[in-house]
Parts: structure tokens; C-alpha cells; sequence
């Protein structure tokens, strides 16, 4: 059974108006278009996406709280759109710190959304006291909300995501209020205690180190419409299937440039940074990299010393923008 | 439902007890209240005639405020409930919780109602003790009016909350129902010093009716006596309270679907 389940989810929202266009038809803007996603138990699984991807439109259709125009949702084999029951397995982590009240403490929150959890008092204390544990709080579990920092209401809203022992967490944004303390914190969290329990966690984020850093796979949606999918390394190969290796060496190149060139698998060699006693060359592979010991070996046999030998490798940050400056105009439907 | 009202209970009144001074305030009001009316009704207005069979305008009054206080709440709880969710930002997590919708405007409501009921019974209390009115009360007369009069209410309230969750803001079920049953329902004025044509309109609200039984009730009139305005109220809630609560259910799935559940 999939952790998480969308097949050819779309949603068209009426667009806002202003009181002059009141007897003109409405129109529609496409907020999701045919999205499918499977994400298997225990995965982290990341959503990316630019500002007004559909990101958090898709959140709140795994969530229930949006009713999709088409399409089929099931979280844990259930139908979130009918089933109370999907509730139970749906676990949700903002990062709008506006969804608590303030004027009670973390502990009183929590005490609130067992209840409507139907968790029972002494088993909701003890889990309670784990979760303020979990995520760092014990010093302010009693003090009311109202004087927090972003990041103690960002803790506190994953001690309620996890209140009543989810199978699937959805994180929108969840590090969007943090420093970097704070998300690299979280990050080891999400990894080291909220996966390691057996959890699915998906996480909506625009931060592709942050998605490098967690997900086992990914979802890039731009304007509603899914872009790429695949893990970080498929990702990195449909930006760019050859692999790029940079060498700086030092000493006069002589015609090691041309004798690299002849190497089987090497595509392309060029040089940067080029002066009298040092280069930095460029060798582009087919893919096939067997022939980077010949290269090392061709180097030194020209006597040239090899001060550095890297991997050049594709940021997620690349692929995003490949993809989205190639995003498509807006669709709306009259 | 339970344990769900009762959460919403101690949530509310961990966060209304944090407002210390506009608890006092509220307590205050309620002393403001019966001896400002007291006062009046002695010196200034002994003279009016119309009060409906209540000993002087004291009482009339003094029973018009508290009854369409506690009535009233809850007509405005429900839209309120959802429109605090809304601005709070808690609305979202709430929903995301396995209650019904129904059971979620209830139960937020449910501490505004008790409040206004605590208001009442200090208000009719102090009427009592201090005042020496109502003695001969018939109480299970007034619970037979006021139990249908508040369920009537409840659904037009219910039906509130359905505007404000799907038009947000401008709500017409509350300001236009507040606005007539003020001037008409006979809190302050009595139904029967109005112009005929007036006197019609009112005697279609609800409030109209449950004022009119629970002061009969108050003055000792027993069940037999209150026996017609038992029935109309029946009837209304009858009609109102299953429209709320489709109304309320319709609108959800309408937010739902068009994905402004969470938006104000």
C-alpha cells in the first residue's frame, strides 16, 4: 500500500474580483493540472517548486481541507475527501506561525488538539511531555505562546503534527520562519527521528538545498503542472547526463590538451583560468568516466602537478531554474 | 462531542480568564446593568404603563436584557466561532482534526453561550434577591419557552456561520435579525405599545415569542399559561434548526471545494 497515493489530482480556483466585475463570468485560474504522485511508506519525499507552484494547494488537498475538481486522493489507502478516518494517518507541519493560541502554552495547545484527537488525558500527558522532549522545549512547555521566537512556534507545530502518532507528515515550508540553526536543526529531526520511526514525510519547499538535504525523491511542479520527478541524482542527470570533472594544474600544458582529447568517453576539454604556470581544464565525459585514470596518468606523464581533481555536480538550484525559465504562460479558464 | 465541547470549554476559558480586566469588566457590567435599570425604573420611567403584566419597567427590562443576552448568543456564537478561527489562524489545524464541522462551531460557541447564561442568572438573580422580583417564577415554565426559543435561535445561527464561511464578511443573517428583533422582539419596548403593522412583523420573530412566555413565566404564570408561545417556538426551531445545520454542512463542502475554508 502507497504512503501517499494522487492520481490526475487537477483544481481550478474562481479568481478574486472586485465589486465592478460582478455580472461578468467568472474566471478560473488552474491552480493544479494533473498531478500524480506516489510516495512509498517511509520515504521523505520532497515537493518543490517556485512561489505559486501549487504547492500548498497540493498540501491541502492531501490534507483534505481543498476538495480536488478531479482526481483521486488516498492517504494510507484512504480516501482523505470522505474518510475521518484519513484524518487520524495525516499529521500537517506549517510554517505560518499564525495557528496556535497564543494566549495559552505550548502544553495547553496541545492538550486541546488531543482532545479533538479523542487522544485519552494520561495517554495525551505522556505523549505530550515525548513530543515537548523531541523538539527541544522542555524549558517553555508552560509559558504562554505569546513571547515565542519563529522557531520555538516551528517546534511547536511539529509536537502537533506528531501528536497523534501519524503514518504520513505533510511540511509546508517548514523552515521558511527558521535560521539556519534553526532549519539545520529541524533537518536533522525530520531525518534522524521523524523518518527514522517508519513515518512518510512530504515536504513542500522552494529551498532546493533543503530538498537535497532531506528527500529520497522529488516532485517539481511549476504553475500547477508537474515538471520532473525522480531522485536528486536523476534530477542532476536530466539537467545534464554528462559528468564534468575540473582539474587545476600546474606547469606549462604543452600538448597534453590535444592528447586528452583523443581519450575513448571524453567529450570535451577546454581550459579555465588559464596563465603562464597554471590552468584549470574542463573535461566533459560521455558518461562513461573510464577513462579518468588515463587522464591522471597523461597529466603527470606530462609532468604537470594536479593540484585539485573535482566532480563538478549539478545543483538542484541549476535544474530549478532550467526548469522554470522554461515555464509555460498561465493558464485560465473562462 | 463530549470531550471535543469540553476542550473547547477550557480552551476558551484559559484564554478569557487571560484577558483579566475585560473579565472584570464583563462581571462588572452585569452590576452596571441592574442597578442602572433599577435606578431608572424608579425615578424616571414609573409612569409608562405598557410592561406586558411585569410589576414596572425594572423588571421588564431587567428580564428583556437577560434573556435576549442569553438567546442571542446563541445566534452570534456560531458566526463569531468561525470567524475568530478564521482571523485566529486556528481554524485550519482545528479542521484537520477528525470532528465534523457541525460538531466544531457547536462546541467553540459553547463557551460564549455559558457566559451569557452565567450573565442571565446574575442578572435574574440580583432581580430576586435584591430587588424582590419574580418570587412566584415558574422556572420549568421558563425552561418549557426557553429551551425552543434558544434552538430556534441556534438554527438562524447556524446559518450564519454558513455566510461567514462562505462570504467571509457581511454576514445578513445576524445584522439584519439583531437590528429588527432590537427594536421589535420587546427587549427594551414592549410589542404591544407598537403600530399594528409593527406589532405583525414582530410577532414573526422568535425572540418575540420567547420574551414574551419567559415573562409570563417569571411573573408565575404556570405552563398552561405559556403553553402558545411553547408552540410557536417549537414549531420555528422545528424548521430553523435542521436548515442550520444543512446550511452549515453545504457551506463547508462549498469552502471546501472552492478551497476559501481557511480564508477571511
Amino acid at each position: 500500500m502507497k504512503a501517499v497515493d494522487v492520481r490526475d489530482v487537477r483544481k481550478s480556483f474562481r479568481r478574486v474580483r472586485g465589486l465592478r466585475d460582478t455580472f461578468r463570468s467568472s474566471v478560473f485560474d488552474v491552480a493544479l493540472a494533473g498531478i500524480n504522485l506516489s510516495v512509498e511508506e517511509g520515504e521523505i519525499f520532497g515537493l518543490l517548486g517556485p512561489n505559486g507552484a501549487g504547492k500548498t494547494t497540493l498540501i491541502k488537498i492531501l490534507c483534505g481541507l481543498i476538495i480536488p475538481d478531479q482526481g483521486e486522493v488516498r492517504i494510507a489507502g484512504l480516501d482523505v475527501t470522505e474518510s475521518m478516518a484519513a484524518r487520524r494517518a495525516i499529521g500537517v507541519v506549517y510554517g505560518d506561525e499564525r495557528s496556535f493560541h497564543w494566549r495559552l502554552s505550548v502544553r495547553e495547545n496541545l492538550r486541546f488538539f488531543a482532545s479533538l484527537y479523542r487522544i485519552p488525558p494520561r495517554v495525551a500527558d505522556t505523549r505530550i511531555n515525548d513530543l515537548i522532549g523531541l523538539v527541544g522545549l522542555e524549558h517553555a512547555a508552560d509559558r504562554k505562546m505569546l513571547g515565542f521566537s519563529s522557531g520555538m512556534k516551528q517546534r511547536a507545530s511539529i509536537a502537533r503534527g506528531l501528536l497523534h502518532d501519524p503514518a504520513v507528515v505533510l511540511m509546508d515550508e517548514p523552515t521558511r520562519m527558521l535560521d539556519p540553526i534553526g532549519a539545520f536543526e529541524l533537518h536533522s529531526l525530520i531525518r534522524e527521528r521523524i523518518a527514522e520511526e517508519g513515518r512518510t514525510v512530504l515536504v513542500a519547499t522552494n529551498l532546493m538545498a533543503e530538498a537535497e538535504t532531506l528527500c529520497n525523491r522529488l516532485l517539481l511542479i511549476d504553475r500547477g503542472r508537474p515538471m520532473l520527478t525522480g531522485t536528486v541524482s536523476e534530477f542532476r542527470a536530466a539537467f545534464r547526463p554528462e559528468t564534468v570533472y575540473r582539474f587545476l594544474v600546474e606547469g606549462p600544458l604543452g600538448d597534453a590538451l590535444a592528447a586528452l582529447r583523443l581519450l575513448p568517453g571524453v567529450h570535451e576539454v577546454r581550459t579555465e583560468h588559464r596563465s603562464a604556470d597554471a590552468a584549470e581544464l574542463v573535461v566533459t565525459f560521455d558518461g562513461d568516466v573510464s577513462a579518468l585514470p588515463a587522464i591522471i596518468r597523461l597529466l603527470v606523464d606530462a609532468n604537470l602537478e594536479i593540484a585539485s581533481c573535482l566532480k563538478e555536480e549539478v545543483s538542484l538550484d541549476q535544474v530549478f531554474r532550467a526548469v522554470v525559465s522554461a515555464r509555460p504562460e498561465p493558464a485560465c479558464v473562462p | 462531542m463530549r470531550t471535543v465541547t469540553a476542550a473547547y470549554l477550557r480552551r476558551d476559558w484559559l484564554v478569557w480568564s487571560s484577558y483579566r480586566f475585560a473579565a472584570l469588566f464583563q462581571i462588572m457590567t452585569v452590576a452596571v446593568v441592574v442597578i442602572g435599570v433599577a435606578f431608572a425604573g424608579d425615578s424616571l420611567i414609573t409612569k409608562v404603563s405598557e410592561f406586558n403584566g411585569s410589576q414596572d419597567f425594572a423588571s421588564f427590562v431587567l428580564a428583556g436584557l437577560a434573556f435576549t443576552d442569553a438567546l442571542f448568543s446563541a445566534l452570534t456564537g456560531p458566526s463569531r466561532a468561525v470567524r475568530d478561527g478564521q482571523t485566529s489562524g486556528t481554524l485550519e489545524p482545528v479542521l484537520l482534526t477528525p470532528i465534523r464541522t457541525g460538531q466544531f462551531i457547536i462546541a467553540s460557541s459553547v463557551f460564549q453561550i455559558v457566559l451569557s447564561f452565567v450573565r442571565a442568572t446574575l442578572i435574574v438573580t440580583s432581580a430576586v434577591v435584591f430587588l424582590g422580583y419574580w418570587h412566584h417564577a415558574d422556572v420549568l415554565a421558563a425552561v418549557l419557552v426557553f429551551v425552543p426559543g434558544f434552538l430556534t435561535l441556534l438554527g438562524i445561527g447556524l446559518l450564519s456561520s454558513a455566510f461567514t464561511i462562505v462570504v467571509k464578511q457581511g454576514d445578513p443573517v445576524v445584522a439584519g435579525y439583531l437590528a429588527i428583533s432590537g427594536l421589535l422582539g420587546g427587549t427594551l419596548i414592549p410589542v404591544s405599545v407598537l403600530p399594528a403593522w409593527l406589532r405583525s412583523v414582530a410577532e414573526l420573530l422568535p425572540l418575540t415569542h420567547a420574551l414574551r412566555g419567559l415573562r409570563v413565566a417569571l411573573d408565575g404564570g404556570g405552563i398552561d399559561a405559556v403553553a402558545g408561545s411553547v408552540a410557536v417556538l417549537t414549531i420555528m426551531a422545528l424548521v430553523s434548526l435542521p436548515l442550520g445545520i444543512y446550511a452549515a454542512t453545504a457551506a463547508t463542502r462549498r469552502a471546501r471545494r472552492e478551497g476559501s475554508l481557511v480564508v477571511y
